[in-house]
């Protein structure tokens, strides 16, 4: 990580793959702006620069930001309504920073224009936090800022992707992501998955039977997908790895639900509560543990360097800062680093000096414990889903007296934010008069009738090209129609209320 | 995924219209029935724009929008109450008009007693404090960005610009840089031509020049791009000599002009729009020096005093009219920004133009960039509606103008004092921050190396004399050079700092000519 990072292990690992044949043409042609090679005779401080149209920083109508932050030990979960003996942390940034206060970046810096890659200290201290978390196995990888990861791919795409290019997404993934690339005249193409996610066997042998210009990339969500909820384990995405590496395909990996991990879920979890974590004197391997339970990322098995890694503070702390980062091989960094520069330039000044202030005051481990946190809180959350699931849906009921068991089918997600029921279409009494594609709609209209809104499945689909509806699948196939919900949105009570209004209608719909 | 606010669960927030802060239309309806409806400009969309279809997740927010009793586990949504930030306060200068008479800073601050802290909270709204609450603004947010700023933005364009048609609306951006990137993208086709001043910001040339457009640079004079020259290559353009359709698009800085500093007079921005109404253009007006207009250079004064407007209303008829404000038929795109009358680091400004322009840059926004820092548009909503009002931001503006001026006038009189006139010239700079100096190479001892040697030297040699101005040919859009010019800002150094640098600015000039010293 040579251009943000000291980390003394990076010097034994090898430099990455050359990729450079990766890029679009519009990639390629972007140029540094000669404004930029001016900033090097500004350091001089016996030059008085006329150069850069900067307005000064005494005309920036804002003399401090402040703000009131929870501190560690966090009460998050054991005390939501946020009590007055919660412990809290201020911070406060200033115009200039005249007192030198350490873990400050000053409004006159963080509210200038600046640098395209981000706000150096915060960079500093999330490629810190990336070696921590992932320790990429290379030596040249850095981090750019970015306002988030919708930004991100659209970047991405981008640097890697020109009209008439395809791209390979798992089968059912975040539509507005496939929108961008449509858009963009790239076209997705599925990859076949199960509940876990991508199948690497079927992706190796879709590749190498694949007819024409081999796709630019494949976007995965490998934890918590959207909105499957299904997470890859290691070696699943180890092999996934392996068979991208082979093609030379490169791989964005869009991780914002990545420390929304959960623990194993125990039926009736939900009814007790969770235990406190120990504090750091009480446990020593406190950070180890929680580092090492997480699973392993791609960019962590990128020997190539062919993973751009879009993390993002949406989920983990706020949308509204409009806060992520990139993860990439430096080549490739300096790529986005230029196309920030015709285009968002920074994330906002305020969201980064604020989120700044507050990570510096908390450290690296209050951070983790901030993540912890954040970790019981989802867990807690899905717990109450998956009993919920389990009530209303395995359970005997009025509605269902051998219950649905027959008809759905869920994997009980380990992160994020979603749970994906996989209903058996050929269940359905009107299956044969109606194609999957219309019972989906006809159970989604008829949910919102009974007053609960889930998300149709197909709205996912990758590739949005019109389904042939008068093909009706051989017998012995499987034939299902998806519905996606989350348990991360609404209080427990509704969250149980929704799940229960939903089996109600799969029990009307299928048993009658 | 994605900070993902599927547009899907964006869409789904869509709430707001039933809300105190929804926006309504802000033109009394009387008012807006005299005025006439944008034309169908979409034959200038891109293939890019014109794919962008709307997401069948927004679907949703119909049936959300029409029954609040629906429960909803479809928007991906983090909760609110995860969220570790439980409050901002901002400390902002309240402005008077009078103070930019004397002045609202000193010594690189404010001045004690003109500053107020201004709160927002998670649940301000609960208590009935601010429309606009913390948890609303760090949420995911609609790619028109907040509705309570944008209804503030949108009654601040029609007090200052009144577009005189009846469909526009606003839509937020992440500044101008990002804004140009959106309607670059939005109107131009690889290999279309586009049509810019001679001299441009090369952010400008740079973000064009990998999507592939052909730029062609209008000869500019004092008062910027010359209409003559741009209605002379419009009409005799010649599709095959050029390899191209004649220009659709035409991007201008048409107030305080970077780099020149040059500022349209109001008949050469009739002059401009009229033809691109005669030949089809759609006008990009990216005008973020618009409110850094000043009062005129009076040689000999105080460079200190400075003529105020004595009222927000004489303020206002000071201010040249923009091509928005003339714009009878829906082709300006007008691109405005905080970033000089605030902060660059907001990153946050507008998109003013028709509805069907408005809603392509919507589609954009929802897979790019979403909205502006929550952040952000928190602490100007707070600052703009609940301490300033529309009035107090014209205050703000005023002192900010007064500055300006000021500025301006220490930068030419030392200009007047130290640069040798027999080598170089300049036009006072009327708005911006930026002043244009033009250098007579034809009588350099050197003039038979070139334009861009002589200037490369004498940019050079400033460098060796403690002073940075940058060289012309950074800005020039055209492959050719025509004469040396250099550009020096007086937004960002001390008077005191100025002097020095224009005095060493001269030095340099009179050594590479060989004057008399």
């Amino acid at each position: 990580m040579a251009t943000n990072g000291t980390a003394n292990s990076a010097k034994a690992l090898p430099k990455a793959k050359d990729l450079w044949h990766h890029l679009s043409p519009e990639a390629v042609a972007r140029r540094p702006s000669p404004l930029k090679t001016a900033f090097k005779y500004a350091i001089d401080p016996r030059i008085v620069s006329l150069g850069g149209g900067l307005p000064l920083p005494a005309y920036f109508p804002f003399e401090t930001i402040s703000a009131t932050a929870p501190d560690a030990p966090f009460t998050l979960y054991n005390d939501p309504e946020h009590s007055a003996t919660a412990p809290i942390v201020e911070v406060e940034v200033d115009r200039y920073n005249r007192n030198q206060e350490p873990g400050m970046i000053p409004l006159a810096t963080a509210m200038q224009y600046g640098q395209s890659d981000g706000c150096k200290p915060l960079l500093q201290w999330i490629s810190e936090h990336t070696e921590a978390v992932h320790h990429p196995p290379y030596s040249n990888w850095g981090c750019l800022m970015t306002v988030g990861n919708t930004q991100g791919w659209d970047a991405a795409l981008r640097l890697l992707t020109s009209r008439g290019d395809t791209i390979l997404a798992e089968e059912y993934t975040f539509s507005s992501a496939m929108e961008a690339a449509h858009a963009q005249g790239v076209r997705p193409v599925p990859v076949k998955v199960d509940l876990e996610g991508i199948l690497a066997d079927k992706l190796d042998e879709q590749l190498t039977n694949w007819q024409g210009p081999k796709p630019k990339l494949l976007y995965t969500i490998p934890t918590g997908q959207n909105p499957t909820g299904g997470t890859l384990s290691k070696e699943r995405r180890k092999a996934v790895y392996d068979v991208l590496s082979k093609h030379d395909i490169m791989i964005v990996e869009d991780e914002p639900y990545y420390f929304l991990q959960m623990d194993a879920y125990v039926p009736g979890a939900s009814e007790t509560k969770l235990p406190s974590p120990p504090t750091a004197e009480q446990d020593s391997e406190k950070y180890g543990n929680f580092l090492s339970k997480l699973i392993t990322s791609y960019v962590s098995l990128d020997v190539d360097g062919r993973v751009l890694r879009l993390d993002s503070f949406s989920k983990v702390m706020a949308p509204g800062t409009r806060l992520g980062w990139i993860v990439a091989q430096e080549p490739f960094i300096e790529r986005l680093t230029r196309q920030n520069e015709v285009s968002i330039q920074t994330p906002a000044g305020f969201s980064q000096a604020i989120v700044y202030s507050l990570l510096s005051k908390w450290g690296h481990n209050g951070y983790l414990d901030w993540l912890i946190e954040m970790r019981k809180e989802y867990t807690h959350r899905r717990n109450v889903c998956l009993d919920a699931l389990d009530k209303f849906f395995v359970q005997p009921s009025p509605h269902a007296a051998k219950g649905l068991t027959d008809v759905v089918e869920w994997k009980e997600p380990s992160a994020g934010m979603f749970f994906w029921l996989k209903l058996d279409a050929r269940k359905h009494p009107l299956y044969g008069q109606l194609s999957p594609l219309q019972l989906e709609k006809r159970i989604y209209e008829a949910a919102i009738e009974h007053g609960i809104l889930f998300i149709p499945g197909s709205w996912f689909r990758a590739d949005q090209d019109p389904v042939d509806e008068t093909v009706q699948p051989a017998d012995d196939e499987e034939v299902s129609v998806f519905f996606r919900g989350t348990f991360a949105t609404v209080p427990q009570d509704k969250l149980i209320e929704g799940v229960k209004l939903f089996a109600e209608v799969i029990a009307k719909e299928f048993l009658g | 995924m994605v900070p993902p606010p599927h547009k899907a669960e964006t869409e789904l927030l869509d709430h707001s219209d039933s809300l105190p802060g929804a926006i309504k239309p802000v033109v009394p309806q009387s008012h807006t029935e005299s005025k006439p409806i944008a034309l169908d400009l979409s034959h200038h969309l891109s293939i890019e724009s014109k794919i962008r279809q709307k997401s069948l997740l927004k679907v949703s927010s119909s049936y959300l929008a029409r029954d609040p009793e629906l429960l909803s586990l479809a928007a991906g949504l983090p909760s609110p109450s995860l969220f570790p930030i439980e409050k901002i306060t901002a400390s902002v200068p309240i402005a008077k008009h009078e103070s930019a008479r004397n002045g609202l800073w000193k010594d690189d601050g404010l001045l004690p007693g003109t500053r107020r802290d201004l709160h927002k909270e998670k649940d301000s709204s609960l208590k009935g404090h601010s429309e606009y609450d913390l948890s609303g603004a760090l949420q995911y947010e609609q790619g028109t960005g907040s509705k309570q700023l944008l209804k503030f933005l949108k009654r601040h364009t029609e007090i200052v610009h009144n577009p005189p048609y009846r469909d526009w609306d606003c839509i937020m951006t992440g500044g101008n840089t990002h804004a140009m990137e959106t309607v670059f993208r939005m109107l131009i086709n690889p290999g279309d031509y586009i049509v810019l001043e001679e001299f441009a910001f090369p952010e400008t040339v740079e973000g064009l020049k990998p999507l592939r457009a052909r730029m062609v640079g209008i000869d500019m004079d004092a008062e910027g791009m010359r209409s003559d020259s741009l209605e002379q290559l419009l009409e005799t353009w010649d599709e095959a000599a050029r390899g191209g359709k004649r220009p659709g698009v035409l991007y201008t800085v048409p107030t305080g002009q970077n780099p020149t500093g040059a500022t349209m007079s109001v008949q050469r921005r009739s002059e401009i729009y009229n033809i691109c109404v005669k030949y089809d253009l759609v006008i990009i007006e990216d005008d973020p020096y618009y409110f850094l207009q000043m009062s005129d250079y009076i040689p000999g004064a105080d460079p200190g005093v400075v003529q105020v407007p004595k009222t927000n209303d004489e303020f206002l008829t000071t201010l040249l009219p923009s091509m928005l404000s003339m714009d009878t038929q829906g082709r300006v795109l007008r691109l405005d920004s905080f970033s000089k009358v605030a902060a660059p680091g907001l990153r946050c400004g507008w998109i003013t133009g028709s509805d069907g322009f408005v809603e392509r840059v919507l589609r954009h926004n929802e897979v790019g960039l979403q909205f502006p820092s929550g952040v952000s548009m928190a602490v100007l909503h707070s600052m703009l509606t609940e301490a300033w009002g529309q009035d107090g931001y014209l205050d703000w503006l005023v002192n900010l103008r007064a500055e300006y001026t000021s500025r301006r006038n220490a930068i030419v009189s030392a200009m007047d004092k130290f640069l040798p006139r027999e080598v170089c010239d300049w036009v006072i700079p009327s708005a911006g921050m930026f002043v244009w100096i033009r250098v007579d190479y034809t009588k350099h001892p050197h003039k038979d190396n070139g334009i861009e040697a002589v200037e490369r030297e004498l940019f050079e040699a400033g460098i060796e004399n403690k002073v940075l101005i940058l060289p012309g040919t950074w800005f020039k859009v055209n492959p050719e050079a025509r004469d040396v010019f250099f550009r020096a800002t007086f937004a960002s150094v001390s008077a005191k700092d100025m002097a020095v640098a224009i005095k060493r600015f001269g030095e340099v000039l009179r050594k590479g000519f060989a004057l008399q010293i």
